[in-house]
C-alpha cells in the first residue's frame, strides 16, 4: 500500500512543471478571452447606455475562448494517458526496470499511474472552477461601474457550454455518464498501452480489436429502443459499463505483472 | 599485519588453478625471506581482497597449503607459516628443483658440456651478485 | 541458488533461448558466456520478471513468486536505469525509499570508493561512470543474490579494475553472483562457474578451477572448442 503512495507521489511529482504550464495556459486564454469580450462591449455601450453588460453574458460569448483554452489540456492529459508509460520505456537509462522491479509487485505500479492520470483530470476541473472566479473578479475590475449589471453566479456558472455539456453537467446521470466514460476511456488507453508492450505489433491489433468492442458493446444496447424500456436499457449500458471496467482493469494487472517486457 | 604492504598485485594466468598459483606465491615468498617461519598471515578473506581474487579460490589455496603442511591454523588465531624446518627445506628444494629442471630442459637441445654450463652458471651468479650491490651498475 | 529450468523464449521469430537449464550458487560467481545475442541478459531479466519466458520456470531459493524476489536479487543491468533528471542522491533516495534491503552506509561507502559525485546528474553521466552507479545501487542493498549484465562493456581499463575489485570484495562474499559477459579474459580468474551458451542452449557449464586443474585448459580455451565449431 506504501508503495502505492510512493509511486503516486513520484508520478505527480514528475508532471508537476506540466500542469502548472497547463494551469497557467487556462487561466491566460481565458482572461484574455473575457478581457477581450470586454473590451468590445464598451464600444457598444459608448454607443448606447443602456447596453449593460453581465458576467453571465461575458461568459456566454466567450465559449470559443473556453473550448480553446480546455482543448489544449485536454490533448495534453490525453496524450500523457500514453506517455506516463512509455517515458518510461525509452531513453538511455530506462526507468521501467527499477519500476518493475521494486518489492510488492506490479498493482502498485498500475494503480498508481492510473490515480495520477485521474488527478491531473480532476486539478484541472477544479481550477476551471476557481478560474471563474477568477475571471468574476477580472469582470468586475475591467468593467465600468455603469456597464456592470448584477447576476447570480450560477447564470455565469449555466452560461458556459463548456461546462455544461463536459466538465459539470448539471444533472447528476450526464455527469456520471461523462466522468464514466472518461474513466473508461483512460482505462482502455493503459490496456492498449500494456498489450503493445506485451505484444508489439500483435499488441496493438489486439489493443484496436479491443477498443471497438469495448465501444460496440456500450452502443449496442441504445439500438434496442424498440424493444425495451429508456430505463431499461440505461441499466443494460451500466451493467456492460461496470463489467468493461472490470475487464479493463483485471486485463491490464495480468498484462502488466505477467506478460510485459521490460 | 605489516604484510599487507607486501602484497602486490599478482598477475594470474588463466591455465593453471588459481589457487595453485596462490600457493606457490607463498612458495616464493617463504624461499625468499618474505615470510618468515611462524610469521602470522593474512586471513583468507584479507588476502582474497589483497590480490583480487575469488573468496573461494583463497579458501581453497589455504586448504591446500594447509594439507601441505605449510600453513598452520591453531583454533581462532591467524594462519601461520610453518616452524618445522623440514617442511621448509623441502619447499626450498622444490622450488629449486623446478629452476634447474626448466634451466636444463631449455638448453638441452644445445648439448652443452656439463663443465662448460657450471662455468656459466658461476660467471652469471656472480655477475647477478655485485651487479646487485652496484645497484645494477656495469659488469663485473 | 537460483535454479532456471527448461527456459525457453523467443523474440522476433528466433528461438533465443531453446531449454536452458543450469544453477547459480550462493557464495559463487557463475559467468554466463556466450556471444552477443546469445540470450545472457535475456535470461537475467527473466530472472527478474523483466521479460517473460515461453516456457519453462525460475526458482530462486525454492520459489516463484515476485513479492519478496527483489528483496532477495539485484540486478544491475548495462544502464542505470533512472531518469535522466535525477541526481545521483535521488537515485539513491529512491533505493533507500522502496527496498528494506537498502543499506545506506554501504550505499555511501561505494560512492566513495568509486569517486561519484551525488550531486551529478544521472544523463550527464558517461557510459564508465553509469556503469559504477548502477554498480552502487545493486550492491549497496543487503540482497542474497546479485546479476550483472555485461558490467565491463564500454568501459576504461582502470574502470574495470575498480570493478574487478568489487568482485574480490567481501562486496560479492556470501552472495550468489551471476555475471554475463562475451569478453572473460580479464574476470576468468575470479569466477568459480562459467556455463556456455551456445544456441539457446548450454553447451558447457563447467567449475572453472576443475577445468585448469585437470585439463590444463583456461575457460578462454574451453570458450573456442564450443564456439569455433
Amino acid at each position: 500500500m506504501s508503495q502505492y503512495f510512493k509511486l503516486l507521489a513520484l508520478e505527480v511529482r514528475r508532471f508537476r512543471y506540466v500542469l502548472a504550464g497547463i494551469m497557467v495556459y487556462t487561466l491566460i486564454v481565458e482572461c484574455v478571452a473575457v478581457a477581450l469580450d470586454i473590451n468590445n462591449h464598451s464600444r457598444l455601450f459608448e454607443w448606447n447606455n443602456d447596453s449593460r453588460h453581465s458576467f453571465a453574458e461575458v461568459i456566454r460569448n466567450t465559449q470559443s475562448g473556453f473550448q480553446l483554452a480546455i482543448v489544449i489540456p485536454v490533448a495534453v492529459l490525453l496524450a500523457y494517458a500514453l506517455l506516463i508509460w512509455y517515458r518510461d520505456w525509452f531513453g538511455r537509462h530506462p526507468f521501467i526496470y527499477r519500476q518493475m522491479t521494486i518489492p510488492g509487485g506490479r498493482a502498485p505500479l498500475y494503480f498508481s499511474k492510473l490515480t495520477a492520470i485521474l488527478l491531473f483530470v480532476f486539478s484541472m476541473v477544479a481550477w476551471q472552477l476557481v478560474l471563474m472566479s477568477v475571471l468574476r473578479i477580472e469582470y468586475v475590475w475591467l468593467t465600468p461601474d455603469a456597464m456592470q449589471e448584477a447576476v447570480d453566479f450560477t447564470e455565469a456558472m449555466t452560461s458556459n457550454e463548456v461546462f455544461n455539456t463536459f466538465l459539470l453537467p448539471p444533472s447528476f446521470k450526464a455527469f456520471a455518464l461523462n466522468y464514466g466514460l472518461g474513466i473508461l476511456l483512460i482505462l482502455i488507453l493503459f490496456t492498449g498501452v500494456l498489450m503493445e508492450r506485451s505484444y508489439r505489433i500483435m499488441g496493438i491489433v489486439a489493443g484496436l480489436i479491443y477498443a471497438a468492442l469495448n465501444v460496440t458493446l456500450l452502443i449496442l444496447p441504445t439500438t434496442f429502443g424498440l424493444y425495451l424500456y429508456s430505463s431499461e436499457i440505461w441499466a443494460i449500458c451500466l451493467i456492460v459499463f461496470g463489467l468493461e471496467v472490470a475487464a479493463a482493469l483485471w486485463i491490464s494487472l495480468i498484462l502488466v505483472s505477467k506478460k510485459v517486457s521490460a | 599485519m605489516d604484510n599487507h604492504g607486501g602484497w602486490m598485485e599478482t598477475a594470474f594466468n588463466t591455465r593453471d588453478p588459481v589457487y595453485l598459483q596462490v600457493v606457490r606465491l607463498f612458495k616464493e615468498r617463504i624461499v625468499t625471506g618474505r615470510l618468515s617461519a611462524g610469521e602470522a598471515i593474512p586471513s583468507r578473506r584479507e588476502i582474497a581482497s589483497l590480490l583480487k581474487m575469488n573468496p573461494n579460490t583463497a579458501q581453497r589455496a589455504y586448504k591446500e597449503m594447509e594439507e601441505q603442511g605449510l600453513i598452520v591454523t591453531e583454533g581462532n588465531s591467524p594462519s601461520r607459516i610453518t616452524r618445522d624446518e623440514e617442511v621448509l627445506r623441502h619447499i626450498r628444494s622444490e622450488l629449486l628443483g623446478e629452476a634447474v629442471r626448466t634451466f636444463i630442459g631449455s638448453i638441452r637441445n644445445m648439448k652443452v658440456p656439463l663443465t662448460e654450463i657450471v662455468e656459466l652458471v658461476k660467471g652469471e651468479y656472480e655477475a647477478d651478485v655485485t651487479g646487485g650491490r652496484n645497484n645494477g651498475g656495469g659488469d663485473a | 541458488m537460483i535454479h532456471i529450468q527448461d527456459a525457453h523464449k523467443r523474440y522476433r521469430g528466433r528461438k533465443v533461448l531453446d531449454g536452458v537449464t543450469f544453477k547459480a550458487e550462493k557464495g559463487q560467481i557463475t559467468c554466463l558466456v556466450g556471444m552477443n545475442g546469445a540470450g545472457k541478459s535475456t535470461l537475467l531479466k527473466a530472472i527478474m520478471g523483466l521479460v517473460p519466458l515461453s516456457r519453462g520456470t525460475i526458482k530462486v531459493d525454492g520459489v516463484q513468486t515476485k513479492r519478496e524476489l527483489y528483496e532477495k536479487v539485484s540486478f544491475i543491468p548495462d544502464h542505470a536505469a533512472m531518469p535522466g533528471g535525477y541526481r545521483l542522491e535521488e537515485g539513491l533516495q529512491f533505493m533507500d525509499d522502496y527496498y528494506a534491503s537498502w543499506n545506506p552506509t554501504r550505499a555511501d561507502e561505494l560512492m566513495a570508493f568509486f569517486q561519484l559525485n551525488a550531486r551529478d546528474r544521472v544523463g550527464n553521466l558517461s557510459k564508465g561512470t553509469a556503469a559504477k552507479f548502477g554498480l552502487v545501487l545493486g550492491l549497496a542493498a543487503d540482497t542474497e543474490f546479485v546479476l550483472m549484465d555485461e558490467p565491463f562493456s564500454g568501459i576504461d581499463v582502470f574502470s574495470r579494475e575498480m570493478i574487478g575489485e568489487v568482485f574480490s570484495s567481501r562486496l560479492v562474499e556470501e552472495r550468489g553472483v551471476l555475471v554475463t559477459t562475451h569478453e572473460i579474459g580479464e574476470i576468468e580468474y575470479l569466477l568459480d562457474r562459467a556455463v556456455l551458451l551456445k544456441d539457446g542452449k548450454v553447451a558447457r557449464d563447467i567449475d572453472c578451477e576443475q577445468v585448469r586443474d585437470e585439463d590444463g585448459k583456461s575457460v578462454l580455451d574451453v570458450m573456442r572448442e564450443v564456439y569455433r565449431t
